[in-house]
């Protein structure tokens, strides 16, 4: 990796000096060091190494700026060298300077890395005008213009297909390398790159609106929902030094007033300025969850802060919406049942009253019916939660559940198979009922054992009835089953939930498809959307974004924000367990001083590597 | 207003939390936020002059960082 100027003239000046310091032992080992000598090369060591620290510590001064690392870095060396300990002094030197590099370098690193991420926005796009393909930026590109996409290049803007078929890799956005087929006719999402044949798109969104767009603002606001965990550190630091080095000046003084030997307690004091930095450790939180988002935005899982990581860690209760989230949301025709009428008329009217609906029951329905009419067919009116109304060749037809029926004064069938039924009725008389059915997703069962399996409790919240929630429910292990919901119940049910939480910080996540339930998604502690790219209104409430439907990401992400928590915990402990064990030795007079910047540093380094491991979590 | 600014120069994550506080300590300044890693910060404020005081004195005290 390369690395900046600054970085290379440090190297450089750690090499020079740890050679010099190395020189020092040998000959030391070889004849009896004369002390113009040892001065000589110790002092060079020194000022090649430390002739930085001094100057910003110089300028922190005339700033009023005291408790900075290197003044107390410098006061610490030069405390060592007055005392005649130049080693010592120079060994401290080396070892901080060292830890800055590596420090420097660390974020550097995922500083390059998060750019790594923003490298999916594409910057260009190709506009034909007067028969000739010319690059333009995509923010230039407006609704309704056609791109044309090659292979190999990134489709630069959201939009439907006009010409070609060709096959897509989404993995920038979904994470899934698995291509997928495109024709004329399909959505496509800007940054997915083209794979086989040329593609011509007309666009839907402009790029500020576009797909690759709204994933670029989630990932770098991202960064400034902080964790709990960071807070407290940054907090924490701020009181750290000031305590740290009054236990200094406490070492250095106090105990000769009693016991004597000044010089020995000025250099246990010392020992107190050397690890009185905190740095590493205020760095290594912040930088453990950056790497858990950007691992997580690299599998398709868009978090939006830190802080909803970090909560995630902590669930208690996973409630989920039925259809669509743990349901594919495809329904297909599993048995049509005609009171009054034949089949092929029955699915007719069906089709009539859903003409207009966009319900996937809907789809399902109109998809295996004879053409309709549209001269035959006359306003349409949804009723909330319970169906829709129309007019067909001029009397009133309903199509919907079963209480609507009854609240018609009329008997609808009871229906005993799982599946959703939807009920006809036409004229003030029942026709019976269509039964379509979901189908649950593949990696649904995996998910809910998954999650069971780490303790957590799974629910259901469904408007569906219910012998079809207790069916998917049952067969899918799901703890609690709410069923029958209208959609301001499942608010009150999620309510509930939260109520029952056996402690305040322990969470209660919903995951929906979004786009009917986002007051539920806004509601819960952790709010996950489900392949949501599409709506806004979905983005906009969830905490979570997950750009597909594969529900194995909510384990995923439950994964990721428990190892990342941990790895926190590990570090903050480790860390402030190390300095406070280096204090209490250096009190004790067992700890000299480059002992206690070895120890320092090594745990820097030591935490700053346990925090780039967030980056890698599968 | 809300107003994302690059902020770089900073030498450790210590002192762009010591940064961030100065920022939030100043007069119209509703919220802010730092993040060190991607050398940006987020500024909630009632106005632009407001910001630029407290980026103005915050320097003062980090006289090697940079905003734009």
């Amino acid at each position: 990796m390369a690395l900046s100027k600054h970085q290379k003239r440090l190297g450089a000046r750690i090499f020079a000096g740890s050679c010099l310091f190395l020189l020092y032992y040998i000959i030391s080992s070889f004849i009896n060091m004369p002390f113009s000598l040892e001065l000589v090369i110790l002092s060079t060591a020194y000022v090649i190494l430390g002739y930085d620290v001094f100057l910003k510590a110089a300028k922190n001064i005339k700033k009023k700026r005291v408790f900075n690392e290197n003044f107390l870095m410098c006061t610490a060396t030069i405390g060592a060298y007055i005392l005649g300990d130049y080693t010592e002094a120079v060994a401290v030197m080396l070892f901080f300077q060292a830890g800055e590099f590596f420090q420097g370098y660390a974020t550097d690193k995922s500083r390059k890395s998060i750019k790594n991420l923003m490298d999916i926005c594409p910057e260009y796009a190709n506009i034909e005008k007067n028969n000739e393909i010319i690059k333009v930026s995509p923010y230039e590109v407006d609704v309704g213009d056609v791109i044309t996409v090659l292979p190999g290049e990134k489709v630069s803007l959201d939009g439907i297909i006009e010409e070609g078929t060709s096959s897509l890799n989404m993995a920038s956005l979904t994470g899934e390398s698995v291509p997928v087929c495109v024709t004329k006719g399909s959505e496509v999402m800007s940054g997915s790159i083209n794979l086989d044949s040329v593609l011509k798109i007309r666009v839907t969104k402009t790029f500020e609106n576009s797909t690759v767009s709204k994933i670029l603002e989630l990932v770098e606001n991202s960064g400034f929902n902080k964790a709990k965990s960071e807070n407290f550190i940054t907090r924490f630091s701020r009181v750290y030094t000031p305590f740290v080095v009054i236990c200094a000046l406490l070492t250095a003084f106090v105990p000769p007033l009693f016991l004597g030997g000044l010089s020995i307690w000025f250099k246990r004091s010392l020992v107190f300025l050397v690890i009185s930095c905190p740095c590493a450790l205020v760095i290594s939180v912040p930088l453990s969850f950056f790497a858990a988002i950007g691992c997580a935005s690299k599998h398709g899982i868009l978090i939006k802060g830190a802080n909803y990581l970090e909560r995630m860690s902590e669930t208690e209760y996973m409630v989920f919406d039925k259809t669509g989230t743990l349901t594919e949301g495809k329904f297909e025709i599993a048995k049509i049942s005609a009171i009054n009428t034949d089949e092929k008329s029955l699915l007719e009217f069906a089709a009539a009253a859903e003409f207009y609906s966009n319900h996937p029951l809907a789809q399902a329905i109109k998809n295996a019916a004879p053409k309709i009419d549209l001269k035959d067919l006359d306003s349409f009116e949804n009723i909330a939660g319970l169906g829709v109304c129309a007019l067909f060749k001029g009397k009133k037809i309903y199509a919907g559940s079963a209480r609507l029926i009854k609240n018609l004064n009329l008997c609808p069938d009871e229906v005993s198979m799982p599946g959703t039924s939807v009920h006809i009725a036409y004229d003030t008389e029942y026709l019976g009922y269509i039964l379509v059915s979901d189908t649950i997703k593949k990696d649904a069962p995996q998910t809910i054992t998954q999650l069971k399996k780490m303790g957590i409790k799974t629910c259901m919240l469904t408007g569906d009835r219910k012998e079809n929630a207790i069916y998917i429910g049952k067969k899918l292990g799901i703890d609690k089953i709410y069923h029958s919901l209208f959609p301001q119940d499942k608010v009150e049910k999620l309510t509930d939930i939260i109520r029952k939480k056996k402690r305040k910080n322990k969470a209660a996540v919903y995951v929906g498809d979004g786009i009917n339930d986002a007051p539920v998604i806004a509601m819960a502690d952790v709010g996950i959307a489900m392949g949501a790219l599409g709506s806004d209104a979905a983005i906009e409430a969830a905490d979570i974004v997950i750009t597909d439907d594969k529900l194995y990401k909510i384990c995923l992400a439950q994964k990721i924000s428990k190892k990342t928590k941990r790895i926190v915990t590990q570090n903050v402990a480790f860390s402030l367990g190390v300095k406070f064990a280096v204090m209490i030795l250096g009190v004790l007079g067992y700890a000299n001083l480059w002992l206690a910047v070895f120890a320092d540093v090594g745990v820097a380094f030591i935490a700053i590597l346990n925090a780039m491991r967030s980056f890698n979590i599968k | 207003m809300r107003k994302m600014i690059n902020v770089t120069g900073l030498d450790c994550a210590h002192c762009a939390s010591e940064f961030e506080a100065i920022v939030k300590g100043c007069e119209g300044i509703e919220s802010a936020s730092m993040n060190f890693i991607l050398e940006k910060m987020i500024v909630n404020a009632v106005d632009e002059k407001a910001i630029e005081n407290a980026l103005k004195k915050a320097k003062e005290k980090f006289p090697d960082s940079e905003t734009n």
